[in-house]
């Protein structure tokens, strides 16, 4: 038979417990809109029955209780959930920064509007048919200049601004991987906690939910593995080197090419080897300025170069208003070589081959600034011994025919085609990574919704357990008052008989 | 499943967002009257539409060629007809001079007469559209015909000093029209005869008025009207290209205003439709998220 007052110890563990469970649920309701928090329950085990062992043991019905313990206070989390929402989380991180740099670009080119390229090629061409037809006019040549400058301009403009997109990339980039090294920093330290606590025997519930909401930072910004090792540490890697290494982290760096000041690649910073992101916001980045930004600005440049080649070549075999040679029409504006003085020979003929000019032409092409109306050449025949053919407006019109002619991809389209073809390539690009941004969002939120389910908190459930918690430590509490007038009883009540 | 505060929560703000979203889409379109906004909107009938204004507004361009074009050429109609007229009146004074009962004084008056038309002639050959002559060839600044004078103040020739180059426009793509007649090749052998004629009935010769003159005022009859009737038949050539010019305009003006106008109809139905879901979504929302056990815990 167990001692008289053990019952008081079976009351104040279930007071015991029904208080812990308050404590439980109040910081579940007291974190429910927390973000990363997961919902802790105390988790309840009876206690370990009194065996009476020995020969002269009272014969009993058995084990008796000894009333409940407090085994531990759990973290309800899904690890499996967990490690998909990472992965999924970096794949969205890359679609949407995607989806952000097309719009950039579709916003750069502003098609279809009737202030872009497309649309300043057409009046340019449209100009030179007004001037086949009006070769004597100088204001139809003077619109002529214009056009064309126009054109040069909203080319270059165009082009700067889809290059000036290498330099925030690579701000941004430079941006995230101060914050990834960061983000190591601050799992490596919690690593330490973490074990520290659970060596000591205890469960870092709130450290954990703090470290998986970093360590899914970290999956946004570049696709890293996570690698449990014992007492709850965790190392981060990203293509098999570890980043995050128990206590101690191994920061990356940017590789930026110092001639272009453009963002390269990532590597370690202590093996200077890079490093392949294949996914997450750093893997799209690198992709833009790669291989995106490039592509468009070639096309740009490929367009500016063969308009200002074919017209070129054309003008140049043209006469002007006083019969004079036409020299070129459009010019790298770095460098003018054209005559210095109306009427003066060139000292140095331009080569129609622009090679040694083709790199950025789009961002420098011009209209050739010794250029005035007058020296438009709009004819195509040579002035004879009675002056020139100021009527003559076939040179003009071989021009504005360039307009049809293939000339763009070896002679497959025209220029218009051509740019086209650019615009719509883009307009597909965007669609797709919006349609994969949307639809990978969706995944996210999916997952998002399987996390919350196991990990989030209801209060409806936190109410119900706040009222059953209650109810226990009132009844935990009514058992004490019973024991007591059971006491009160014995020690005050027996054994009165012989007083 | 287990069904959580912060999951019904992110829920309903995802779909208010979204609801939001498609509105303010469909209020963009509204706004602006385009269906598209950005290439990928719809990146197949962004092409297109690309395609198709570049093509309205080449169109434009052929247009005002086309019109440029029959400008010129009805001038050049007139001034012709005028020619025909003239040598017409000169063939009439030479068979009055050819008559051997005419007096030499008469003769005289008539040479005059013809004397008056070839200045008229020259007028008509340096005849302009604009500030250019339409018969002088590329030479389109300078007045192609230049009369010389003898000493007793006849014209003695009449030189054209423009060139025999081609004014060309563009009335399709890659489909050129010449449209002038250098002067030379109308106007010299008018005046040759012109002069000739003059000239002998200044000197009495009755044969050659009769005659040779006569004849050569015929010849040069037949080039004017067959310069006319090629004139002609390119003016009508212009017409048809331009009134087929305005109907493909219009085919790709409609072609274009499907492509990129939004059917406001359609989308205004739309955009209620959206905005009684809109309401509904934000209706249920407020009731979802109102309750919870502690409202019926007393």
């Amino acid at each position: 038979m167990p001692s008289t007052f053990s019952t008081f110890n079976i009351a104040w563990k279930g007071l015991f417990a029904a208080r812990l469970g308050m404590d439980v649920t109040s910081h579940n309701v007291a974190n429910a809109n927390t973000e990363g928090y997961s919902r802790q329950v105390l988790s309840l085990a009876a206690s370990r029955p009194a065996t009476m062992i020995g020969l002269n043991r009272a014969a009993g019905p058995g084990q008796i209780g000894r009333g409940v313990d407090v085994v531990a206070i759990n973290r309800m989390k899904d690890q499996f959930v967990l490690s998909l929402l990472q992965r999924e989380q970096s794949v969205m991180g890359y679609w949407k920064t995607k989806t952000q740099t097309y719009e950039r670009i579709e916003m750069m080119f502003g098609e279809p509007s009737d202030s872009g390229i497309a649309f300043a090629m057409d009046e340019f061409f449209g100009s030179l048919q007004a001037l086949s037809r009006n070769p004597e006019d100088i204001a139809v040549r003077e619109v002529v200049l214009q056009k064309g400058a126009v054109l040069a301009d909203t080319i270059s403009l165009i082009y700067s601004q889809v290059r000036s997109i290498y330099q925030s990339t690579t701000d941004l980039v430079d941006a995230k991987v101060s914050r990834l090294n960061s983000l190591a920093t601050e799992v490596a330290e919690l690593n330490k906690e973490i074990a520290t606590v659970v060596r000591l025997g205890g469960r870092p519930n709130d450290l954990l939910d703090k470290r998986d909401m970093l360590i899914r930072e970290m999956c946004t910004i570049i696709d890293v593995q996570v690698l449990p090792v014992e007492d709850e540490i965790v190392n981060i890697a990203i293509n098999g080197v570890n980043l995050v290494h128990r206590y101690d982290t191994r920061p990356i760096e940017v590789d930026i090419d110092q001639s272009t000041g453009k963002v390269q690649g990532l590597r370690w910073q202590e093996f200077g080897t890079g490093i392949v992101a294949s996914s997450g916001e750093i893997a799209a980045l690198l992709e833009t300025n790669n291989v995106l930004i490039p592509q468009y600005l070639d096309s740009l440049n490929d367009l500016a170069r063969e308009l200002a080649r074919n017209i070129n070549e054309i003008h140049s075999r043209g006469y002007d208003l006083d019969g004079n040679p036409g020299g070129l029409f459009f010019v790298d504006s770095r460098t003018p070589k054209v005559p210095t003085a109306p009427g003066e020979s060139d000292p140095n003929p331009i080569p129609l081959n622009f090679s040694d000019l083709d790199f950025e032409f789009a961002r420098y092409i011009g209209v050739n600034p010794y250029l005035d109306a007058r020296k438009v050449a709009a004819a195509s025949e040579p002035p004879d011994a009675s002056g020139p053919k100021k009527g003559d407006g076939s040179n003009a019109l071989a021009m504005a025919q360039l307009a049809d002619s293939r000339i763009m991809e070896s002679g497959r389209s025209t220029f218009a085609d051509f740019f086209n073809g650019i615009i719509g390539k883009l307009g597909v690009d965007s669609e797709q990574a919006s349609f994969m941004s949307d639809s990978q969002e969706a995944i996210v939120d999916n997952l998002k919704n399987w996390d919350s389910s196991i990990s989030g908190v209801s209060l409806d459930e936190e109410v119900t357990n706040l009222v059953r918690y209650q109810h226990s430590y009132a009844a935990a509490a009514r058992v004490i008052t019973v024991v007591d007038q059971m006491l009160e009883l014995i020690t005050t009540r027996l054994g009165l008989a012989g007083r | 499943m287990r069904v959580t505060t912060d999951m019904m929560l992110r829920g309903m703000l995802k779909n208010f967002s979204r609801n939001l979203e498609r509105i303010d889409r469909y209020n963009n379109q509204l706004g602006t009257g385009k269906r598209i906004l950005r290439p990928s909107d719809d990146p197949s009938a962004t092409s297109l539409q690309m395609s198709l204004r570049s093509e309205v507004r080449k169109i434009a361009q052929y247009v005002e060629n086309v019109q440029s074009g029959i400008t010129w050429l009805e001038n050049t109609d007139v001034a012709l007809n005028e020619v025909g007229e003239v040598i017409q009146r000169m063939r009439d004074l030479a068979i009055q001079g050819s008559s051997s009962t005419l007096a030499q004084d008469s003769r005289d008056a008539l040479a005059e007469e013809i004397d008056e038309l070839i200045d008229h002639l020259v007028q008509v050959a340096n005849s302009r559209v604009g500030n250019r002559y339409i018969f002088a060839g590329t030479r389109t600044t300078v007045a192609p015909m230049v009369k010389d004078y003898d000493d007793d103040g006849h014209v003695r020739s009449v030189t054209y000093v423009g060139d025999t180059g081609n004014i060309t426009i563009e009335v399709a793509s890659g489909v050129t029209v010449d449209l002038n007649i250098p002067g030379s090749e109308v106007f010299s052998a008018v005046f040759d005869a012109a002069i000739k004629l003059r000239d002998s009935l200044l000197a009495g010769d009755l044969a050659a008025v009769s005659g040779s003159c006569l004849s050569e005022l015929d010849d040069a009859t037949d080039l004017v009207l067959k310069q006319r009737s090629v004139v002609g038949a390119k003016i009508n050539r212009l017409q048809l290209t331009e009134s087929r010019l305005g109907e493909i305009e219009a085919n790709t003006k409609t072609l274009l205003s499907q492509v990129e106008d939004i059917d406001v109809a359609e989308l205004i139905m739309n955009l209620r439709m959206q905005e009684v879901v809109y309401e509904a979504s934000l209706n249920v929302g407020s009731k979802v998220i109102q309750p919870s056990l502690l409202d019926f815990m007393k």
